[in-house]
């Protein structure tokens, strides 16, 4: 960066020289454009948000803000409310990462290895829940839940299950139903992920395990799981990303409900910032919920990182 | 998306609330010669928008020289709006405001709102509502003090929640609209009995169970104790009689199958279908729904208030006046806007409510009610509710954040997850840390 | 046979769950609220397409429509193109910082949008971009460029060092070489981002919900709210306007899911 003459210069002259020089301008040129929108409109909202959590500030007037320090951190830290929200997003996890991962990787390899006719009507099928609006996923899967007209309840009325569960108004099963809610949004684009990463997995690994009389089971684990290691990791993180930040779902379908079963941290964040004239606190639960995602997701990628070697 | 309808009101009205904080530019137009009003409200969709639309169509023919711009928005947008463009100078003359904190208090104190005392005496505005309800629509003068102080805006219309009923089903079963809380517990019973699903509401998208335990409570109540607890007078408190009998009650009701069977999964407005499809004998829900119900089930609806404990006793019901109409500080004639806003409870104003079946401001006039009409039964109801001064407060108006309190306490009280008494002292506790 | 039978009889399952909801939606649509609350799928009496002429109309939809895309070609083009030359500078060059620049801009995935949106008001405030559709469009780019770089790097990495060599030794400088070698390479990976990011921006609602006060620069999502009172929900109306929204995007996906599935087959991902 000190030389920036020549690394001007450098860049109307690259031919040779621009992988060598470290230093050089170039790069910076291409980054330029996305860093400054990206600092405009991401970053410097971000740190107004850590301002904010340093806060206490109703939302409504900004002269009456004032400077407490950590005070809004260690109240939500401290908060059970707070814990219960974590808990239940951790209690989502196995529903919104490890559910819909499964629930496409099977399928996914069964397709691949078949050669199964109709693989794009499939593929187009399934991926559709990952193009409905977050707002309408909840409204919907609500009708198709509805212990009276919904169709789910009188399928099971009509097996002689007298009196079915009302899920999302369910004090057991809500959080679960809300789980198996946010799998469906995600299993068919794990789905598309898995088989395109099994596109990549030469054919002669499958011929060598076949000739080694391995079966399905030995041959999914022998060679499809090591192969799929890169996509396994992406979907992990961002499913967990989705887990951890989950909102429209829920908000859509139980508010948090019944009771606070179903509360959740950005659901938390938003009551508190909005509903409760805490702007301040709500930024400090926002800040803590983007530190757990980054950790969580850092943690999945260390994670497959590791097994690469 | 009844979803969003309440987080947004939240969400909208603090956010929007926020950015009214900014400078405030007041620039006089250039006089012109001919007046432009214009005002916004929640009147976005017939029947409503039309009177809106007609209101300023005869304000503008009256006063010459006079035009009149009407908008109808969705409350989570009006909220949302109102406080960024009166703060930038685009607001309208005239807009309705919510109620309380979530938006009349925030604005009256960022300077937003014009003060209506004066045309309140002028126009005779105070003889509208009895002083209980037109509290809701006050304010000190420096906008921190709810419910008493000076006036800042005036409702056009009016609501309250009781219970709608399908004539058939009742007659088919020989029963009849019930005068005594005892008998309206036996009508439940019989219905049951009967294998008729008595009561529809739900209560999955929270709201409902608000209106549901209010009811009830409302029975086991004065007048002065509600007051007090909405409007945080007198160290009044939840730790009260009328709290703990009223969510015994709904327990028991619950527990006795008063209410549709699967409520806790259905959302308050499934709730209006479900009810028009005649698949239950009851629906509690607000006046507002009497459109939806008459569209679906005509006059074999009727409605009903719930009946006091002893026959000719008081009962006071969840309700209220609706979105009041304020002036803005944008408004450059005051006056014109005062005029407008007293146009919209007008006598025209009142028939066109009411040939529409909405509740008007105040009190019906008989001749207005038919005998037998869902409308009819509406409007005798809030005659009565309104003359027995029985209108009481929606409870989530307590703090700013009663609501996400008292409906996940509810929920948790009709799931038998807590006992009564462990209800209201956390209701109790939120509300006392609301004082710190 | 009997595994296909089984793979079949799973992905069939997998579809008709996938697909599910969105026929519920249609049949709403065209049912009165009654027939809704008798079956959600009971077919209606009298198939009330009135209900989407009401939403095109009087809803204000062939407004928001129009909005909506121009603030979906106005995000997506702009950001497929800044992702591709922060993909392209972070895997084509080493040089310092890169590290540093990499992960900043990958912030963007870990911060919801609901984390920021009230600084994000005020910033927009100052730079009098309220009440614009490019008060949407900047700040989505900004969103879409942590997962644009992400994908566009990885692409950019599988591609063989010696190919980029090749067009350097031609006597190309970078800039060329990215856009006569790299882009054509890396094409069905443009095409995923690209869809990716018109799903995202077509669906968003809670920024144009806050950014936005003139209905004249409403968006679809927010379009929805039209239909509902202060209490009341118009169920069938809102099902037409959900139907209207998701349509152009199923439309959308069906054209382009082969570059979908190539773009992701593309971009190896690497732990």
């Amino acid at each position: 960066m000190e030389t920036t003459a020549t690394g001007v210069e450098r860049s109307s002259t690259p031919v040779r020289s621009s992988r060598r020089r470290i230093g050089s301008l170039e790069p910076w040129l291409y980054l330029l454009p996305g860093l400054l929108i990206f600092t405009a409109f991401m970053a410097i909202p971000t740190v107004g948000t850590i301002i904010l959590s340093l806060t206490d500030w109703n939302g409504i007037s900004w002269n009456t803000a004032l400077f407490i320090g950590l005070d809004n951190y260690t109240r939500a830290l401290g908060s059970g409310q707070f814990r219960n929200a974590f808990i239940n997003n951790l209690q989502l996890i196995p529903f919104f990462v490890l559910l819909p991962a499964v629930m496409g990787i099977i399928p996914a390899t069964m397709a691949h290895q078949l050669a199964l006719r109709g693989g794009r009507w499939f593929q187009a099928g399934l991926f559709l829940p990952y193009i409905m609006p977050g707002v309408l996923i909840g409204v919907v899967w609500a009708w198709i839940l509805n212990p009276i007209f919904g169709p789910v309840n009188r399928l099971l009325k009509s097996f002689g299950w007298a009196k079915p569960p009302v899920w999302l108004g369910d004090f057991t099963w809500a959080l679960p139903t809300v789980g198996m809610i946010g799998a469906w949004a995600a299993y068919g684009f794990c789905y598309v992920v898995f088989l395109a990463g099994l596109k990549k997995i030469p054919t002669e690994q499958y011929e060598a395990a076949r000739l080694d009389g391995a079966g399905f089971w030995q041959e999914f684990t022998a060679v499809t799981l090591p192969g799929l290691r890169g996509e396994i990791a992406v979907v992990l993180s961002i499913n967990l990303i989705n887990a951890l930040r989950a909102f429209d779902v829920i908000k859509t379908t139980t508010d948090g409900g019944p009771g606070s079963e179903t509360q959740v941290m950005a659901l938390y964040m938003i009551n508190s910032a909005f509903g409760s004239n805490q702007a301040g606190y709500g930024a400090a639960i926002a800040v803590l919920l983007s530190v757990v995602t980054l950790v969580g997701s850092m943690l999945i990628l260390r994670l497959a990182g590791d097994r690469d070697g | 998306m009844t979803l969003h309808r309440r987080e947004l009101m939240k969400r909208a009205g603090i956010v929007s609330a926020g950015f009214a904080a900014g400078t405030q530019l007041h620039t006089q137009g250039v006089a012109a010669q001919e007046t432009e009003l214009t005002f916004w409200d929640t009147l976005n969709s017939p029947p409503r928008s039309d009177i809106a639309d007609n209101l300023a169509a005869s304000f503008a023919e009256s006063h010459e020289g006079v035009t009149v711009e009407h908008r109808g928005w969705s409350l989570d947008e009006l909220v949302s709006t109102l406080p960024r463009s009166v703060d930038g100078n685009q607001g309208p003359d005239v807009a309705q405001v919510n109620n309380g904190e979530a938006l009349m208090g925030p604005m009256i104190r960022g300077g937003q709102l014009v003060s209506l005392a004066s045309y309140a005496e002028q126009f005779g505005w105070n003889d509208i509502f009895p002083e209980g309800l037109r509290a809701r629509n006050m304010y000190s003068a420096d906008g921190t003090v709810f419910g008493e102080g000076e006036l800042w805006g005036v409702s056009a219309e009016s609501e309250i929640v009781g219970f709608f009923y399908n004539r058939s089903i009742f007659a088919e079963h020989g029963l009849s609209v019930p005068t005594t809380f005892a008998e309206f517990e036996a009508l439940n019973a019989a219905l049951r009995e009967h294998g008729v699903e008595p009561i529809a509401f739900g209560t999955l998208d929270k709201w409902q169970a608000i209106h549901i335990f209010g009811a009830i409570q409302g029975t086991f109540t004065t007048r002065e104790y509600l007051d007090n607890i909405i409007y945080r007078r007198n160290d009044a408190s939840f730790e009260d009689q009328s709290m703990l009998d009223a969510a015994a009650k709904l327990v028991e009701w619950n527990d006795n199958g008063f209410f549709m069977e699967g409520f806790e999964g259905v959302n308050g407005d499934d709730a209006v279908p479900l009810f028009t499809a005649g698949m239950s004998a009851m629906l509690m829900q607000g006046s507002w729904a009497a459109g939806s119900v008459a569209e679906g089930l005509g006059d074999d609806a009727g409605f009903f208030l719930m009946p006091p404990h002893e026959e000719g006793g008081t009962v006071l019901h969840v309700g209220g006046v609706g979105i009041p109409y304020a002036i803005t500080t944008n408004a450059e004639d005051p006056d014109l806007a005062a005029e407008l806003i007293n146009s919209f409870v007008s006598p025209e104003a009142f028939a066109q409510f009411v040939e529409a079946g909405i509740l008007p401001a105040g009190e019906i006039s008989d001749d207005l009610i038919v005998e037998g009409t869902l409308s009819g039964d509406l409007y005798a109801s809030w005659n009565a509710a309104l003359a027995a001064d029985a209108v009481g407060h929606y409870l989530d108006w307590a703090t700013p954040d009663f609501y996400d309190v008292i409906t996940a306490q509810l929920q948790s009280l009709l799931g038998g997850q807590i006992d009564p008494q462990a209800f209201v002292t956390a209701l109790q506790e939120s509300y006392a840390a609301s004082f710190e | 046979m009997v595994k296909r039978l089984i793979a079949y009889t799973l992905l069939i399952t997998g579809v008709v769950v996938a697909v599910l909801p969105f026929a519920v939606t249609f049949l709403a649509s065209l049912k009165t609220g009654p027939e809704l609350a008798k079956g959600v799928f009971s077919l209606p009496d009298d198939a009330q397409w009135h209900n989407y002429r009401q939403a095109w109309v009087q809803g204000q939809f062939q407004r928001f429509f129009a909005n909506s895309v121009i603030v979906a070609v106005g995000v997506v083009i702009p950001a497929v193109v800044l992702s591709t030359l922060t993909g392209y500078a972070l895997a084509r060059f080493r040089f310092r910082g890169s590290g540093l620049a990499f992960t900043y801009l990958l912030l963007g995935l870990v911060i919801p949008l609901q984390a920021m949106v009230v600084p994000l008001y005020y910033v927009l405030r100052e730079l009098g971009m309220l009440d614009s559709l490019i008060g949407l469009i900047l700040p989505q780019i900004a969103m879409s460029l942590s997962f644009g770089t992400l994908l566009m790097r990885q692409c950019f990495q599988t591609i063989p060092k010696d190919v980029m060599e090749a067009s350097i030794v031609d006597g190309a400088n970078s800039w060329q070489s990215l856009w006569q070698v790299m882009f054509p390479l890396g094409r069905p990976m443009i095409g995923t981002v690209g869809l990716m990011f018109f799903i995202w921006t077509w669906n968003e609602f809670m920024l144009p919900l806050v950014v936005n006060i003139n209905p004249k620069y409403h968006t679809l999502p927010v379009g929805l709210m039209y239909f509902q009172d202060r209490w009341t929900a118009n169920i069938p109306l809102i099902a037409a306007g959900a139907t209207i929204i998701f349509l152009p995007l199923i439309l959308m996906f069906l054209l382009f899911q082969r570059q979908l599935i190539d773009g992701l087959t593309q971009g190896a991902v690497k732990g």
